[in-house]
């Protein structure tokens, strides 16, 4: 089973897309050969009422579900995040928390995000961190979003040590990261970054050493990055059967519990 | 079988010896996995985000023989691109003739020493001219991709004008540049080829690439990156005629090279 853990849906302001609604994603990971994927929303970035995308993205994957796995966008200091969260992890049915504090402005030591994601850590719901969206170097002139800084979430990660932190899209600068921190057993990351043969210090080979192979997941960042590139990336290691398993989806379906997970097979409105 | 026209070999000596050959090992690995004949060239010095790289002529004239030796330990591997300092034009001029003419080099490639619209880059891109070799330019568009030394799109087609008789490669389009700004820039100059090289890996580039210049002037390079040339090449929606133009034909006709073997460019 490949098991995505870094996909989208929604529209990008910035080029057009293809695959970036329902029925596209499930095109283009037949395509790939990609059974399952956890989907966030990219309009989620731009609204300034980010539950709206979340509603948007809950019918989009309905009678999808088996496939698709839906991330809850919060914005916590907005108002009514408990609300929004309470319908993202109840009627809505989603199964992770995704904070994107590059995009609405607030810092993850914000104590409003420190609650949210604390409430999202007792639930048992995952953390991901979209460590960054499009390469900085070649943004909008007049939209320039950094990546979200590793002390920040260094200091959620030591602040939350209950939490389990999905980082997706995340370099070199990882090894800052881990250099920061005493524990990492509560890290996983997304290797859609990390190159298998490449000249540079971070590869997935660094990553597999560094974190352990458990922690090491598939992601591809489709349809706004080439799925393609990690199918060959997977291809590429040097790895046993059971540790390419781990690697291609055991690791989130287990992070999301998804073995025994009755899905939802009714519209979630 | 692939030609990759965007490799960088280390040197393997000094304080990186370990990390140059570790790095070196990796790249024919991709070679040997995924068939790949490698553009290499030797750039002096490890890259480095923001580090100036200006070699003097003994430091350029080392990396090409560190290389030459390297293509005879993987002949059916490495085609050897010379690489110079256009801040010293006489000696690079000399340089590259040498690495052609005696040491059987295919190309040129040049990095970030001299913005390529500065004069000193004529008689270097004339004589790549006149001995048959393409002109692999490093250069991008974008706010953060230009620092010290580097050249912007628009640069190489100034040279590209300026020296029209040449064939050059405008580096890595997936390198962290605009890409649509760099795609529409190139589109008409036809003596500039583009290679799909870099870390980015957003869909659609290659398609792009294919419908505004067309599949005969691209050619497939990593610059390290190789998973993501790969995905970049076999996952685009085109037809498997451009995919082979791209992965191979337009590079080997580039470089003179007859696929059942032999170089025929500047040996």
């Amino acid at each position: 089973m490949i098991f995505d853990c870094h996909a989208y849906m929604g529209q990008y302001p910035f080029r057009p897309l293809r695959y970036n609604h329902g029925a596209g994603l499930l095109e283009l990971m037949d395509r790939e050969g990609i059974d399952r994927a956890v989907v966030g929303s990219l309009n989620a970035l731009f609204y300034r009422d980010v539950q709206a995308a979340n509603e948007e993205l809950a019918i989009e994957v309905v009678g999808r579900q088996d496939r698709l796995v839906t991330l809850a966008t919060l914005n916590p200091v907005y108002p009514c995040c408990d609300d929004d969260f309470d319908r993202c992890f109840g009627p809505l049915g989603m199964r992770g928390l995704l904070l994107c504090p590059n995009y609405h402005g607030y810092s993850l030591d914000d104590d409003r995000a420190l609650s949210i994601m604390e409430q999202a850590a007792e639930r048992g719901v995952p953390l991901f961190l979209r460590v960054q969206v499009e390469d900085p170097r070649k943004q909008h002139r007049l939209i320039q979003v950094p990546r979200i800084p590793v002390e920040q979430i260094a200091s959620a990660i030591r602040k939350l040590p209950k939490a389990r932190f999905v980082l997706l899209d995340i370099g070199g600068e990882i090894a800052q990261l881990l250099g920061l921190l005493d524990q990492i057993e509560n890290i996983y990351v997304d290797f859609c970054r990390a190159e298998v043969f490449s000249y540079w210090d971070y590869s997935v080979g660094w990553l597999i050493e560094k974190l352990g192979v458990d922690h090491v997941l598939f992601g591809t960042g489709m349809p706004f990055d080439e799925p393609r590139i990690s199918r060959i990336k997977l291809d590429a290691l040097d790895l046993s059967g059971n540790e390419r398993a781990k690697i291609g989806g055991e690791n989130l379906a287990k992070l999301l519990n998804l073995n025994s997970l009755k899905l939802h097979k009714d519209n979630p409105r | 079988m692939l030609i990759d026209a965007h490799v960088h070999i280390w040197e393997e000596d000094g304080a990186e010896a370990e990390w140059a050959r570790q790095s070196n090992a990796g790249q024919m690995r991709y070679a040997e996995r995924y068939d790949v004949s490698l553009c290499a060239f030797v750039t002096g010095g490890r890259l480095q985000p923001g580090v100036e790289e200006l070699p003097t002529v003994e430091e350029f004239t080392k990396s090409n023989r560190f290389l030459a030796g390297y293509r005879d330990r993987f002949p059916n591997r490495i085609f050897p691109f010379a690489y110079v300092n256009p801040a010293y034009p006489e000696e690079a001029v000399r340089e590259l003739e040498r690495c052609v003419k005696q040491e059987g080099f295919l190309g040129l490639k040049l990095l970030r020493s001299v913005r390529c619209s500065d004069p000193r880059l004529v008689p270097l891109a004339q004589m790549a001219g006149e001995l048959g070799v393409p002109l692999l330019q490093h250069a991008g568009t974008g706010p953060d991709v230009i620092r010290f030394g580097e050249s912007t799109t628009e640069d190489l087609i100034e040279l590209a004008q300026r020296v029209p008789e040449t064939t050059y490669i405008f580096a890595h389009v997936s390198g962290g540049g605009e890409w649509e700004w760099e795609i529409k820039a190139l589109k008409r100059y036809t003596n500039i080829y583009l290679d799909t090289s870099g870390s980015v890996r957003e869909m659609g580039v290659t398609e792009m690439m294919v419908r505004e210049v067309g599949a005969q002037r691209i050619v497939f390079g990593s610059d390290g990156s190789n998973c993501a040339a790969l995905g970049r090449l076999f996952g685009a929606g085109i037809s498997e005629k451009e995919r082979m133009m791209i992965a191979s034909e337009n590079m080997a006709r580039l470089l003179r090279l007859d696929l059942t073997g032999e170089a025929g460019g500047g040996s």
